[in-house]
């Protein structure tokens, strides 16, 4: 099965862009009301998980500054899960932070692994940014 | 930034360990076995590339079948709740589907039971 693995990297950046993008989706609920909204989105706390959310979502989805964008990101979201999530319940299933928790995760993977081969940070840094070689 | 990869491979155990944690919990909830079964397999990396293709597969299904036809949020959904996972509420298997096909390439990483039973690990570095 290890033939599979010459396909990590596409895989990986696909996963990046839809992650990235869902991330920003919940950036404009937060900021811009979009989606529905969210109530209470304008304390000053929520406005700043906001821009980060935008931000972030649409610099990691399209891999510019990845590295950076996921380790803001993934802070951002450990932080809404402990403070919003975890005081009601032990088990992410039961306190609806379950997205924080995944989000916290994967963006934490995305900040070790760098941005991948379709990547804008590939593209300006030509090999800089590639993937390790064993990887693939 | 590239010394970082060093770390990429046990921190892709951990979000293994997780999210198939979490998804086993999904199997608790509704006692759907595919869920129950797979996340095991996938928090503790056995089987884990067959183990994260059913689960990657069960998730699109469940994405289309519910969210992206409207049955979760109870109408005839538009063409931007089809779209938006974030207006169907279907955000979760959408997360699902795509963190397990990744996982179905990249394999089981270094901490894993199939690691451990002497397959070649397929570690980063």
């Amino acid at each position: 099965m290890n033939s599979l693995n010459r396909f990590t990297d596409p895989a990986y950046c696909l996963m990046r862009l839809i992650f990235g993008l869902n991330f920003a989706s919940h950036g404009g609920q937060l900021l811009f009301g979009m989606f529905g909204g969210m109530p209470g989105s304008n304390s000053p706390l929520l406005q700043l998980c906001g821009w980060i959310c935008l931000v972030g979502g649409f610099l990691i989805a399209f891999g510019l500054l990845t590295r950076l964008a996921a380790f803001v990101s993934s802070g951002t979201m450990a932080v809404a899960y402990f403070m919003v999530h975890a005081p009601h319940n032990f088990f992410p299933i039961a306190n609806q932070g379950e997205r924080a928790v995944f989000y916290s995760w994967v963006f934490l993977f995305i900040f070790f692994y760098g941005p991948g081969r379709w990547s804008i940070d590939a593209m300006i840094g030509k090999g800089k940014a590639a993937p390790p070689a064993s990887a693939t | 930034m590239a010394w970082l990869n060093r770390y990429a491979d046990a921190i892709y155990c951990i979000v293994r360990l997780t999210i198939g944690l979490m998804f086993a919990c999904h199997g608790g909830v509704t006692v759907g076995w595919i869920e129950l079964s797979c996340g095991f397999l996938i928090g503790f990396g056995l089987l884990t590339r067959l183990a994260a293709f059913i689960a990657s597969g069960e998730m699109a299904v469940a994405y289309f079948l519910t969210s992206f036809s409207g049955k979760v949020i109870g109408h005839a959904p538009t063409a931007l709740e089809r779209f938006l996972p974030i207006l169907n509420k279907g955000e979760l298997p959408v997360l699902f589907c795509f963190i397990f096909f990744f996982t179905v390439f990249y394999g089981p990483g270094r901490w894993s039971i199939d690691a451990l039973m002497g397959k070649r690990s397929t570690s980063l570095s």
